[in-house]
């Protein structure tokens, strides 16, 4: 389906960097910092909700700690995370 | 950060939208506030002092400043910025675009007989104005499609929010409220009937002048329809009454001497020089005799330091306004002149925001001389407006 309104910019916008390519990856960055406050605000509604209904007592969250099994499942995921990030551009050749 | 508008036009965000539209307001007042200032900094401290000869403008300062990496930096984050403003907002409109129109068509139906819609299929806008989407915003003040509805009004009042970072007023008409006020202060001998606002877009600055004014019929003239449809609908739920009509600022849709005031705001730097030119001599035409034109707009270049010139003309380079540093050239008083008013019937002024500071501190200022600085007319917490005109 057709927005109603589009995102198209007649007459562009300037670049400013050596590559046009930077000035699209600050834009990407930019926008993953925009939906990182997102994310980050709502956690802390979720928290503060939980705080306030009682589910969760003052503090809770940031006290509490895996257990052996969870934490260590937890580091493979981080590694995953972190890989998949750091490998997105593996088939981007030199030159 | 406030996100809902202060009207019935307002629609529903998520949690998650509001959250995006605080990110990028926040965004915003870092590059316009701290980037801009270390921008000025490395001028200062290291364009500047390895300059052969100090810069003779603007132009010369761009040029120096071109390859710093604070120039690339602040740019490339002011464009990107710009493009989040109207994306943001782009992505909430089109999930409630039905609804929006619906709510429109209400509140103007429920328009109080004192306001009114005048649209004129017939008023067609020029080739400059089609040429580029003015300040990135997808679509311009029209939208690509004459269907548009209210859609490219709303874009521009939610991106509007985003993008003022709370500095320019909670109805964004802050312009508004402070040129009347200035016209009150300044002439107070003046008792409008008519008012006109040229270029009001969805009639945010159009409205303080029927407020500050109760007695006058107060009209919006914009050629964007869409706009214009949006105005009137937020002007019957702000329980405004304002007349909202489609003509060109070449040709008024006015008698000659029918009017008292002819205002503008951030208009004549939309406008190539020959149609700054005509809406002039038109504002001259339909004024009353001892009546007032008063536009707002930003600075002269000549009456700023090169930095500040290039600052404000950055703009004219990167944010698609194609005209605004040619406009920003000229002579104010001669653009006044030249339309025909007096030139010892010219004026200027530099003010604070008058719903943001204390009324003397206000009255004090539009009293007195302008002066400028690097606040005047430059977006940011400490902004300072700039208003210049003539007396018919």
């Amino acid at each position: 389906m057709t927005d109603a309104v589009s995102r198209e910019v007649k007459g562009g916008r300037a670049a400013f960097f050596e590559n046009p390519e930077s000035d699209r990856l600050l834009a990407m960055l930019m926008q993953l910092v925009t939906e990182h406050w997102a994310l980050r605000e709502r956690a802390m509604v979720l928290e503060k909700l939980l705080v306030d209904k009682g589910v969760l007592s003052a503090g809770e969250l940031d006290g509490y700690r895996a257990d052996a099994a969870t934490d260590a499942s937890w580091d493979t995921m981080s590694f995953e995370l972190i890989q998949s990030v750091v490998e997105a551009g593996r088939n981007i050749k030199n030159g | 950060m406030e996100t809902r508008l202060p009207h019935d036009l307002d629609i529903e965000k998520s949690g998650w939208q509001r959250a995006r539209e605080r990110a990028v307001s926040s965004l915003r007042a870092y590059v316009l506030n701290n980037l801009a200032g270390e921008l000025r900094a490395d001028y200062e401290n290291e364009v500047q002092p390895a300059l052969d000869e100090p810069p003779a403008d603007g132009v010369a300062v761009h040029k120096a400043m071109r390859p710093r990496p604070a120039f690339r930096l602040y740019s490339s984050l002011r464009c990107t910025t710009q493009e989040l403003v109207w994306s943001t907002v782009i992505d909430s409109i089109n999930r409630q675009a039905e609804t929006l129109e619906e709510q429109a068509k209400a509140l103007s139906a429920n328009s109080g007989a004192a306001g009114s819609l005048e649209l004129d299929d017939s008023v067609d806008p020029p080739d400059y104005y089609r040429a580029v989407d003015v300040h990135l915003m997808p679509g311009n003040y029209d939208g690509a499609a004459a269907e548009a509805g209210v859609l490219p009004g709303a874009v521009y009042d939610n991106g509007f929010n985003v993008f003022a970072f709370g500095a320019m007023g909670r109805e964004h008409n802050d312009i508004g409220w402070s040129m009347a006020n200035f016209v009150k202060l300044r002439f107070p001998d003046l008792e409008p009937a008519t008012i006109i606002d040229v270029g009001c877009t969805i009639g945010h600055n159009t409205l303080p002048w029927k407020q500050t004014y109760p007695d006058a019929d107060v009209h919006g003239i914009d050629i964007a329809g869409a706009c214009l449809r949006y105005a009137h609908a937020r002007a019957s739920s702000l329980g405004v009454d304002a007349h909202f009509r489609q003509a060109s600022s070449d040709r008024l849709p006015f008698d000659d001497a029918s009017v008292d005031v002819v205002f503008s705001s951030m208009f004549l730097h939309e406008l190539p020089a020959k149609h700054i030119a005509k809406f002039m001599s038109e504002a001259h035409r339909v004024l009353r005799p001892g009546g007032v034109l008063i536009n707002m707009e930003l600075p002269p270049n000549a009456a700023l330091a090169p930095f500040d010139a290039f600052y404000l003309d950055w703009d004219s380079y990167y944010n698609n306004e194609p005209f605004y540093k040619a406009f920003r050239d000229q002579d104010y008083r001669a653009l006044c002149t030249d339309a025909g008013f007096d030139s010892d019937q010219f004026f200027e002024g530099v003010m604070p925001r008058y719903t943001y500071v204390a009324r003397e501190d206000f009255a004090k200022a539009v009293l007195s001389r302008a002066e400028f600085d690097e606040d005047t007319g430059r977006l940011s917490d400490a902004i300072q407006w700039y208003g210049f005109g003539a007396r018919r």
